[in-house]
């Protein structure tokens, strides 16, 4: 693998995702919209705790262990990512039978790729979920282009966005094993391996991605992560807030995440308590390692520091007043770039 | 070992049907298979696999030309048939018969045949699976993980599957459409080598996890 000469990052901030799918949607309308694609979700939010899509991902190997050695994993199937289920519109739109039909999918549905939507754990009145968008990582060492016995899977050298090539694809599936965010799916129509593209045609153009651009919550920031003037950067390197997903998986994701701070757990009279959060935090750990216990606190004190009416330049960054501060250099108006 | 080529006067269509009389009139060839080895695979996540691959032991070969074509009949057990793909497993079964090209003639003796040539072993293999229809792929290789398919290769296959075994032939041309860094001419009568891989699907062989002849065998097509 050649190393790019920059690599591009995004920062989610879960404490803006409000669930909406709109990232999702946007995605799936620009890019997986073609037949043999309809269970594909490069880009899902799905609701956490939670068994996610494909369902048990994180039990299903892959990515590298504590020698840098490839782990083997688990090749997941459409049932367990979520077939996509049919409607009957026919019925209840074109053949007259009024109120007496009503729109259901078939067959009966068992799991879907957000099945889990606003369970989450926890015993009310500390219950507790928040939402996780997950796509390709983007990775610095990808298990998946490592796989690949065709070199079919590249990172590219000006961006290092990681990038299947469907001409050298033979559809052997071996990166989908060892992707440990189970972020690639197989299209049994085109025999071929799929997955999120970064956007880069337009990327390439100067456009931020359509999960980046589209979401309402603007809880994405997205860049490269050597920009010193940008926010990617100020958030994952200065002041250390957002943290990888699974570091531990050993593939150095580039999709960084702010943690959930939720609103304060409740004793049993009711009353705000102070001394745990609602979420617990070995349950973020697991999920960003140990790096978020730094995380949390900085956002904290940050927090902290604005109740008290203070200025903190951590928070106007992550409010990001001016929307396309949030792109830099990537804020370019997709409708007026030429085609 | 040895596999002959009969002379044959059948027709095209007679001698693609995997059921028809005149294979009958060819006696078979048992070609013992090896899981492929993975040590030397491209891919460090291949190599690490545990190695469960390989679960078609045998299969029995027949070959005939008519003076124009060659055709192969391929036939081995398996409980499982694995067609068109509708998700990531089963694979799709698979089989392969290699031959080297000419570039590689002098190169190539009685060694192994199971790294799918080398640098200055060129090799082309015919691919069959069930879901290509009834035209195979032409493949040329140089090694593991250089593989190149094409379809226009003018390779002919036909398929049946019944009572747990699969029965495929191949048929070409003996002097190929395709020039000869492509496809490997057969002259009749003549000798070249030829190797065989067989791919099961359920067991989510596919690509270097495969059954493989590990050695050449001499393939002696009669005048």
């Amino acid at each position: 693998m050649t190393e790019p000469s920059r690599q591009l990052g995004m920062v989610i901030d879960l404490n803006k995702c409000i669930g909406c799918q709109t990232c999702t949607i946007a995605c799936k309308q620009l890019w997986t919209n073609e037949e043999g694609m309809e269970y594909m979700w490069w880009n899902i939010v799905t609701t956490v705790p939670g068994k996610g899509t494909p369902r048990g991902w994180e039990q299903m190997g892959g990515g590298f262990d504590e020698k840098g050695q490839a782990r083997t994993g688990h090749l997941p199937t459409v049932e367990e990512f979520g077939p996509a289920w049919n409607f009957n519109y026919d019925e209840v739109f074109f053949e007259g039978k009024g109120p007496t039909a009503q729109l259901k999918p078939s067959p009966e549905p068992t799991w879907g790729p957000n099945w889990e939507e606003d369970q989450g754990a926890g015993e009310y009145p500390n219950s507790y979920y928040f939402y996780l968008p997950r796509l390709c990582n983007h990775c610095t060492r990808p298990a998946c282009l490592e796989a690949c016995p065709r070199q079919a899977i590249f990172k590219k050298e000006e961006n290092g966005s990681v990038i299947l090539n469907e001409d050298k694809c033979n559809g052997y599936r071996f990166c989908m094993e060892a992707c440990p965010y189970k972020r690639i799916y197989f299209n049994p129509k085109r025999f071929i391996g799929q997955k999120c593209i970064l956007c880069f045609p337009r990327v390439d153009k100067g456009v931020a991605p359509g999960c980046v651009r589209m979401c309402p919550g603007r809880a994405r920031h997205f860049g490269y992560l050597d920009d010193e003037g940008g926010q990617v950067h100020k958030l994952v390197n200065v002041w250390k807030v957002a943290v990888p997903l699974h570091p531990e998986y050993g593939t150095g994701p580039n999709i960084y995440y702010v943690p959930p701070v939720l609103p304060a757990a409740l004793d049993a009279e009711g009353r705000p308590r102070t001394d745990v959060p609602r979420v617990p935090k070995e349950y973020l750990r697991s999920l960003f390692g140990p790096a978020v216990d730094e995380a949390l606190k900085v956002l904290n004190a940050e927090w902290d520091r604005t109740r008290r009416g203070e200025r903190s330049e951590l928070m106007d960054l992550l409010i990001s007043r001016k929307w396309h501060d949030m792109l830099r250099p990537f804020d370019h108006n997709p409708a007026q770039i030429a085609t | 070992m040895k596999v002959k080529v009969a002379k044959i006067a059948a027709k095209a269509d007679e001698a693609l049907s995997p059921a028809s009389a005149v294979w009958g009139r060819v006696p078979g060839t048992r070609v013992v298979l090896e899981p492929s080895p993975l040590e030397n695979q491209p891919s460090a996540y291949v190599r690490a696999l545990p190695p469960r691959h390989g679960k078609i032991h045998e299969i029995e070969v027949r070959a005939l030309h008519n003076g124009e074509s060659l055709f192969f009949h391929l036939a081995w057990t398996d409980p499982n048939q694995d067609t068109t793909p509708t998700d990531a497993h089963p694979f799709p079964d698979a089989a392969a018969v290699m031959m080297p090209l000419p570039e590689a003639a002098e190169m190539v003796f009685e060694g192994d045949a199971i790294s799918m040539g080398a640098d200055n072993i060129p090799v082309n293999a015919w691919l069959w699976r069930p879901d290509f229809g009834e035209q195979a792929k032409n493949v040329t290789a140089r090694g593991f993980g250089t593989s190149k398919r094409s379809a226009d290769g003018g390779i002919s296959a036909r398929s049946e599957y019944a009572r747990g075994r699969w029965a495929v032939v191949f048929g070409r041309a003996l002097k190929p459409q395709l020039g000869p860094e492509e496809s490997a001419p057969v002259t009749a009568p003549g000798k070249t080598l030829v190797a065989f891989a067989v791919w099961e699907g359920a067991n989510n062989e596919r690509a270097g996890l495969k059954a493989v002849s590990p050695k050449w065998i001499t393939l002696e097509v009669a005048s």
